[in-house]
């Protein structure tokens, strides 16, 4: 993530993303956190 | 400088803000039904909410001079209540007829739940046997790439749907080639605090091009910015992006995708 280049942004936002494909059962809220709660 | 406005709530701003958007040369603006900021709780609040699309603020707007235009649905947010959303999607069709109306938006998902892709699906099939323009919200943070990925999933899947009439908008840095190399339509939307800024955006627009590609500020009732398309296109000015090329961003390409609609048409 911290290689300089045009594609850090992308690394950044892909790293804190929620890498799952299935939906969730239910919306228990509406607001995102910021980074996917298992995130490394 | 000459722009169109292709995503704000302007329901939520005030006449100072259409002021300082004629003034620095919108042209036309377009409103995709939004989130209140609270849930509704009746129909018949979205009945008041879809007049006031199609009636009110087009005379409001007029009063600057601005072209204004509507998209309809119910936000993802409101999704959760099946029947509710299911009883304004039945309500819908009796405004498709009006003529500021472009499609059917900003619909989509908000946290990737099974009821908001029903709902989801739902619109699109509406949109599909009207033959309407689609605008789609994607979600925020950590949910936008699965979010993303449901959406155009579900859309490649229905037969029905023609990609380069269908805008998914909301796109960062880890979604617009996904959204791009489907062939749909991708929005870039300026916040001050998330989202994308002016120069993120410029970024984007050097890595992946200008085609099917537009800028909005989705400017609503909260911290936004209604003069976010024109400070964007400041910023490509100050990178020495051609006034040509800047122009296509900001007033061509939304022409472009707009003009699809026959509802959509600029004066004189």
């Amino acid at each position: 993530l911290q290689k300089p280049g045009p594609q850090r942004a992308k690394a950044v936002l892909l790293a804190l993303s929620d890498p799952t494909a299935k939906p969730i059962d239910h919306a228990t809220t509406k607001a995102a956190a910021g980074a996917w709660p298992d995130a490394p | 400088m000459r722009y169109i406005e292709p995503h704000a709530h302007m329901v939520s701003r005030t006449t100072d803000d259409y002021l300082a958007m004629v003034t620095a040369g919108c042209q036309a603006v377009c409103e995709p039904a939004f989130w209140a900021g609270f849930d509704r709780h009746s129909v018949d609040g979205f009945y008041d909410y879809f007049c006031q699309l199609t009636e009110h603020e087009p005379k409001r707007a007029a009063k600057f001079g601005l072209p204004h235009f509507a998209w309809l649905c119910i936000n993802p947010k409101e999704a959760e209540d099946l029947k509710l959303a299911t009883d304004v999607i039945d309500l819908i069709p009796q405004f498709l007829d009006r003529p500021n109306v472009l499609g059917i938006g900003e619909i989509g998902l908000n946290k990737n739940s099974r009821n908001e892709l029903t709902v989801f699906e739902k619109h699109v099939d509406l949109a599909a046997r009207h033959d309407k323009l689609i605008l789609i919200h994607t979600p925020h943070l950590e949910d936008k790439l699965k979010g993303t990925k449901l959406i155009v999933d579900s859309l490649k899947s229905d037969r029905r749907i023609n990609p380069g009439r269908v805008i998914i908008d909301h796109v960062e840095e880890h979604t617009i080639e996904l959204v791009l190399e489907a062939g749909f339509w991708a929005g870039l939307t300026l916040y001050p605090d998330s989202k994308c800024t002016a120069a993120r955006a410029a970024d984007m627009i050097e890595l992946y091009g200008r085609e099917r590609l537009w800028i909005n500020s989705a400017c609503d009732w909260g911290v936004s910015v209604p003069l976010a398309v024109p400070r964007a296109a400041l910023e490509m000015r100050q990178r020495e992006h051609a006034a040509c090329a800047v122009d296509e961003m900001i007033y061509q390409n939304p022409i472009r995708f707009l003009s699809q609609s026959e509802n959509f048409k600029l004066p004189g």
